[in-house]
Formats: structure tokens, C-alpha cells, sequence
């Protein structure tokens, strides 16, 4: 095949366009740090990298729920430790007012204690936590228990649905409990203490015994709604504990696929600096003569 | 005496023909740099020999032609080429804007918008009543909103770029197809008159490779040495007397159709630039766009479906209205993606209950879940898959075309590298034979003169 001068030039061009187009793409995987810049550089790779990062985004919004619903649980949690103390309190006054033998006018005072008890008690169930009453189930943004000016009865006016925040692929947690279901479960806490002032006020030993035993059973209810919130406590923390796994793994994963290996970009690069260097060498030196040089 | 005479002719005939090849040499070396030229060689023959008595004596050298070198099978296959590589070539620009429009890789796409307007529902679930998280979802709804506006409007503008590209391609067409038809004119008269062409029909074959690159043709060569270039479905474009060119004549949806004598040819038109145009034009580009233009549709029926389902925060809480909507068609925009709007401004409208409390999270939970749902959706996707699908085709279709660029040019360069072969200059030989030619030429001359020298010597003896 006659090799003439124009091939010569032209195949030399084409090679060298062919190695700095390589050392175009090598200097962007350096400059990026992504083996991957267009999804057409790896379009299966690409469409893994887009799933990575949507379950990455969606793994760590559950994250923040679970956060959310810790911080709210442990609120929530404190604000009954509380409230159960407080019941113990009115039930000690309560055992005061029947056991021992007090004049109309200290039954009076232990009555007004009790009552006094009563309305920090719906001061804290009716507590707020950014924003939300934490005892109005899915009614947060009005106050759950409301007082009666004329009678004094307490009501329950929030919701007895508790909501129920997503945490994880299919499962979702209750970080709190419905007012309804932790003063009122077995019994009516507010309407007991009343009825115990009454008792007391009246000197009636029996029924103060009696009522004393209901607020004991109010107070029950209290410990088992704690239960309830320590158990979903425990389920947020395996929740955490396996996310943080799966963000590692895919972290991992997507580090995997679509950072380049520095260390062979570089090398590579080099190689190919080397081969174009060579190829402008070569062409400098090959294909200057030609016969004319040497005739004449 | 006849004998010494003749001598002196045949004498000056070798050296007319050893200075015409040299002249012919001289053009090879001036053309070496030519495109399109043919390496032209002066053909010498043996003058046919006389008879004197028994013996057979030659006449000397004349030269019966100047030939150019060429290969009309590769040449053709040459042309053919040119016009497979101008197709995938003409859309590697328009695939890899297409690419850099809709890339995922590098964040800011629609997926990615997506999965945060997703996101920022499974946020609200754990408290839906708390205004700035009820802020958060529409700040992406916009988002999402604004990146599937401006990728459709991008889109437009590509097509209109592919547009252009068209029109500007039919009038290259329409001016090679003039110039073939003026360099066949003038080849007729000089061909039939014995004059030799050349340097016209490599400027012809020059052109005709340029239409090559643009649009499928097929060509042959007449008896009178006229070329006839029809398309590829036979239509002439280049016959003898006026070349038909062709028309553009601009359809009801803004783009230009190709026209031959009045009828449509759009869709006859597969290979060149002028096929790579129409074909992002028409196929790849408005696949592309129908689907972002479905994806719209579908967020908003499926979405807002759901959002009408569920209560917002007002009060007293009301029934949720649509979340998404299209803005009314205009002249500039008729695609669903570049009319989808949120439809509203107050973050408490947002339906995040399923029932008409103030802090149910039911409804944002659902419309979370819509993500991944297959329920109602159009060829049974979810959104994501969808996406992901769209992101597939344009990337695919990329990469398809690099590989089959770097294919076609490596059988164009060895096509090309044939016909430099046969056709194209060495300098190398050019300067062998013009000291082949030269030494003849001398060798002529020297034998001229001593013939002269004897038939002076033979004047002398009889004058």
C-alpha cells in the first residue's frame, strides 16, 4: 500500500486526538474525584448511584424522625415520672385525711391540697413540647384537658389517637400517648381527686379509703403508660443501631461506584502524558524528508 | 535521408513526451495538497513500429493519455461512509447537551428533587402541625416545580436549536447539488471534445462527498460522463439540466418538514447531518420530552389525588385542594413540564391529615408512600422507576453513539486511507520520476544533437 505524505500527517493527527481525549477525561476524574461526571460515562453505574442516594436520603430523614421521637419520648417520659409523684403526694394526704382525727378546719386544708394537686396535674398534662401538647394525640395544637370555671370537672377534649411517626421502611413508632388513655385509662385521675377532697371534707373515713384506692389505680395507669413509652424507646434505639449500619454499608457502596481510584487516575494519567509526548516527538522527527531533500 | 530526418523527428518526440511527463509531475507536486485531487501520470506507449524490408523498427514514444488514478469502488464506498459517519457524528453535540441537560450524576436533577419533595413529606409525619417543616415541603414542591419548567424549556430550545440545524442543512444541500450540476455541465463539452477533465471531476467527487456528509444519497456516472445523485429512496436530486432543490416548508408544530417537488420527504431522509437532525429532532428529543411531559401529568393526578383525600391545618380544618397544577398553555409552552405549578402558598392548606385533626399525619405518610407506588401509575412504574428509565434511555443512547462514532471513524480513515493509496501524492515518487524524466529528457537531447551534428555532416558532403 503507498504509503503518501497527507495519510502520514492524518494518522498522525487522529492518534493524537485520541490520546488527548483520553487526558481530558483522566484530568476531569482527577479534578472531580467521580469516576462518573455524565451518566453516560457508565449508565448502569449511574442508575445504581441514583438509587444509593435516594435510599440514603430517605434512611436519614427516618434517622431524624427517630431523633425527634426520642426527644419527645424522653419529654414525655419525664413529665409522667412527675406526674406519678405528684399523684403519691395527693395519695399520702389522702391516707393523712382518714387515719388520723382532724377538725373540720384541717380537713378543709387537706382538702384544698388535694385540689391544689389537681391543677398542677392538668398543668402538666396539658405541657407543651415544641410547639405540641404532648397529651392531645393527634389534636396537638389546642390544650387537651379543659376545666369547668363553675363546677371545676376536668374534661378531655384532645384526641384519644396517638399519632404515629414513620422511622423506618414499614414501621412507625408512637412517641406519645393520648391524655385520655394516661389519666383517664382505668379511671378518671381528676374526677377520684376530687372526689377524695370531698370525702376528706366530709370526714367520710370510709369513702376517703375508697377514693384512695381509685387514685392508686389512676396512679397505675401512670406506670403502665410508662411501659408502653419504654418499649417503643427500646424499638427506636434497635431502629438507630441497624440504620446506622445500612448508612455505613451504602455509604461504602456508593464510594464504591462512583469515586475513581485516584491512584490509578494518576498513573494512568501519566501514561498517557508520555504517550503524547512520544507522539509529538515522533511527528517532529518522522516524515520532515522526502527525496527532494536529497537531490539536486 | 528519409532515415536521418525521421531520426531527428522521433528524436524531438522523446523529448515533447519526456517534458510532458515531466509537466505532469510538476502538477503532482504543486496538487500534493489538494483535497479531492488524483495523482496523474503521463502514459507512454511505443509508437507503432515500421516495416523496412525484413526488419521491424520502432517509432519512438509518444504519450497516449495522462490517466488519473483513481478507484471508483472506493470512492463510492468512501462516500457511503461519509454519509453513516456524518449521521452518528451530527448527533454526538445534540446527545451530549442532551446528557449534560438531564445529568443526575452531578446533582440538581429531577430525580434528586424528587426524592427531597418525598423527603420532606416523611418529615412532616412526625409533626405535621409544626409550620416550618409544612414550609420545607413547599419550598420543594417548587423546587421540584421550577427544575421540571426549566428542563422542559431547555429541551425547547435544544429542539429549536435541531431546528435550525435543518433548515441550514437542506441550503447546503440545495448549493452542492447547483455546484454538481454546473461541473457536470462543464465536463460534457470538454469530454466529448477529447479533453481531459480531471481536475473538474475531482473537484465534482469533492463535492459530492460534502452532500455525502449531509443527507443519504446514491450516485452514478452517465456514458457522457454526467453524474446523477438521487437520495437514498431514489428521488433525483441531480439529473441532467436543473438540479431540484429542495424545500422547507414549516409544519403546524413549528418545524420544518423537507420537501422534493412538493411532497414531504422528511421521514425518506435517514443518514448525513441532515438525518441526524431530524432524527434528534423528531425521535429523541420528543421521546425525551413526551416523557418528562407524562412524569408531569402523573405527579400531578396521582398527588394531588391523594393531597384531595386528606385535611389541612386551617381553621377548622378543611378538605385538601390540589397541590399541583398546570399552568394555562401559552404560545411559548404547551408541554405539561414546563406548566407544572404548586397551586399553593399557605404551608397550613398543605393536607397532611387523613382526618380532620389539626396534627394527623395519615395523609403525609400516604403521599410519602406515592413514591414508591406502582397504584394508578402509567405503564405500572413508580415515579422513581420512571425517572430512573428516562435516565437510562438518554444516557444509553449517549454512549451508543460515542461507540458508533469512534466505529464509523475508524472505517472512514481506513476507507480514506485506501483511497490515499491509489490517488493521493508521494513526494518521494514524484521526485524519483522527475529524475527518471529529467535524464530522459537529457539523454533526448543529446541524441537530437548528435543526429543534427550527422545531418549537418551530410549537408556539407552534398551542398
Amino acid at each position: 500500500m503507498r504509503i503518501t505524505a497527507s495519510a502520514t500527517l492524518f494518522s498522525n493527527w487522529q492518534s493524537l486526538q485520541t490520546q488527548r481525549q483520553e487526558q481530558d477525561r483522566l484530568q476531569l476524574q482527577l479534578s472531580s474525584g467521580k469516576r462518573i461526571n455524565l451518566d453516560s460515562d457508565d449508565p448502569t453505574a449511574a442508575a445504581e448511584i441514583q438509587e444509593l442516594r435516594r435510599k440514603l436520603a430517605y434512611l436519614q430523614q427516618y434517622g431524624k424522625n427517630a431523633s425527634y421521637s426520642d426527644g419527645l419520648l424522653k419529654y414525655t417520659d419525664s413529665t409522667m415520672q412527675a406526674a406519678s409523684e405528684t399523684v403519691l403526694r395527693a395519695i399520702e394526704t389522702g391516707v393523712q385525711g382518714a387515719s388520723v382525727v382532724v377538725n373540720a378546719a384541717e380537713r378543709k386544708t387537706l382538702a384544698d391540697q388535694i385540689r391544689s394537686i389537681k391543677s398542677e396535674l392538668v398543668s402538666l398534662a396539658n405541657t407543651r413540647y415544641q410547639g405540641n401538647y404532648i397529651y392531645g394525640g393527634v389534636q396537638s395544637q389546642s390544650a387537651p384537658f379543659s376545666v369547668d370555671a363553675a363546677t371545676g370537672k376536668v374534661s378531655f377534649v384532645g384526641s384519644s389517637v396517638a399519632l404515629k411517626v414513620p422511622v423506618a421502611e414499614g414501621l412507625d413508632v408512637q412517641p406519645g400517648l393520648s391524655g385520655s388513655e394516661v389519666f383517664m385509662g382505668r379511671t378518671d385521675l381528676f374526677a377520684a381527686l376530687d372526689d377524695l377532697a370531698a370525702a376528706i371534707e366530709a370526714g367520710n373515713n370510709k369513702a376517703v379509703a375508697s377514693q384512695v384506692a381509685v387514685v392508686e389505680s389512676a396512679r397505675m395507669a401512670i406506670s403502665e403508660a410508662r411501659g408502653a413509652l419504654g418499649h417503643q424507646m427500646q424499638i427506636i434505639e434497635r431502629v438507630q443501631a441497624q440504620m446506622d449500619q445500612a448508612e455505613v454499608w451504602i455509604q461504602a457502596r456508593l464510594s464504591k461506584v462512583e469515586d475513581a481510584d485516584m491512584g490509578e487516575v494518576v498513573s494512568r494519567l501519566s501514561l498517557n502524558q508520555t504517550a503524547i509526548t512520544a507522539s509529538l516527538y515522533a511527528q517532529g522527527q518522522i516524515g520532515r524528508k522526502t527525496l527532494f531533500d536529497f537531490i539536486g | 535521408m528519409s532515415g536521418l530526418f525521421s531520426s531527428l523527428q522521433l528524436g524531438y518526440q522523446a523529448l515533447q513526451a519526456q517534458q510532458l511527463a515531466l509537466e505532469v509531475t510538476r502538477n503532482n507536486i504543486a496538487n500534493v495538497n489538494t483535497p479531492g485531487y488524483a495523482r496523474q501520470r503521463a502514459r507512454m506507449v511505443e509508437s507503432s513500429p515500421t516495416r523496412i524490408g525484413n526488419l521491424v523498427i520502432g517509432r519512438g514514444v509518444t504519450v497516449q493519455e495522462i490517466e488519473a488514478f483513481r478507484d471508483k469502488f472506493i470512492e463510492i464506498r468512501l462516500n457511503q461512509q461519509l454519509q453513516q459517519r456524518g449521521f452518528v457524528e451530527g448527533q454526538s453535540p445534540g446527545l451530549n447537551q442532551l446528557q449534560t441537560l438531564f445529568n443526575e450524576s452531578a446533582g440538581g436533577g429531577v430525580q434528586e428533587a424528587l426524592t427531597a419533595l418525598f423527603s420532606s413529606f416523611l418529615q412532616l409525619s412526625s409533626d405535621p402541625s409544626n409550620t416550618p417543616l409544612r414550609q420545607e415541603v413547599l419550598a420543594k414542591a417548587n423546587q421540584l416545580a421550577s427544575v421540571l419548567n426549566s428542563r422542559s424549556n431547555s429541551l425547547q430550545t435544544l429542539q429549536n436549536q435541531t431546528d435550525e440545524q435543518v433548515r441550514s442543512a437542506v441550503a447546503g444541500i440545495n448549493r452542492l447539488s447547483e455546484r454538481i450540476s454546473m461541473l457536470n455541465e462543464k465536463i460534457v463539452p470538454l469530454e466529448s471534445g477529447g479533453v481531459d477533465a480531471a481536475a473538474i471531476r475531482d473537484q465534482r467527487q469533492v463535492a459530492l462527498n460534502e452532500l455525502a456528509q449531509l443527507v443519504d444519497i446514491s450516485y452514478y456516472e452517465n456514458e457522457n460522463g454526467t453524474v446523477v445523485v438521487s437520495t437514498s429512496t431514489g428521488r433525483a436530486l441531480v439529473t441532467s439540466g436543473r438540479p431540484k432543490p429542495l424545500d422547507v416548508a414549516t409544519g403546524s408544530n413549528g418545524f420544518a418538514s423537507v420537501e422534493l417537488d412538493g411532497t414531504d420527504i422528511t421521514g425518506e431522509i435517514t443518514s448525513g447531518t441532515l438525518g441526524a437532525a431530524l432524527h434528534l429532532r423528531d425521535t429523541v428529543y420528543a421521546q425525551v420530552h413526551e416523557r418528562l411531559d407524562t412524569l408531569a401529568g402523573d405527579l400531578m393526578t396521582r398527588i394531588n389525588a391523594q393531597h384531595r383525600a386528606g385535611y389541612d391545618m386551617s381553621k377548622p380544618p378543611q378538605a385538601g385542594g390540589d397541590l399541583f397544577a398546570l399552568v394555562p398553555s401559552n404560545q411559548t409552552s404547551t408541554h405539561a413540564a414546563s406548566r407544572f405549578q404548586v397551586a399553593i402558598s399557605d404551608s397550613a392548606r398543605i393536607a397532611a391529615g387523613l382526618t380532620a385533626s389539626a396534627s394527623d399525619n395519615g395523609n403525609a405518610k400516604a403521599i410519602f408512600n406515592l413514591s414508591e407506588s406502582t397504584a394508578g401509575a402509567p405503564g405500572g412504574l413508580s415515579f422513581q422507576d420512571y425517572l430512573s428509565g428516562l435516565g437510562s434511555f438518554i444516557a444509553q443512547n449517549t454512549q451508543t453513539n460515542e461507540d458508533n462514532l469512534a466505529a464509523q471513524q475508524a472505517l472512514l480513515t481506513q476507507l480514506q486511507r485506501q483511497r490515499e493509496s491509489v490517488s493521493g501524492v508521494s513526494l518521494d515518487e514524484e521526485a524519483a520520476d522527475m529524475i527518471r524524466f529529467q535524464r530522459a529528457f537529457e539523454a533526448s537531447s543529446r541524441f537530437f544533437s548528435m543526429i543534427n551534428d550527422l545531418t549537418a555532416e551530410l549537408m556539407s558532403l552534398v551542398g
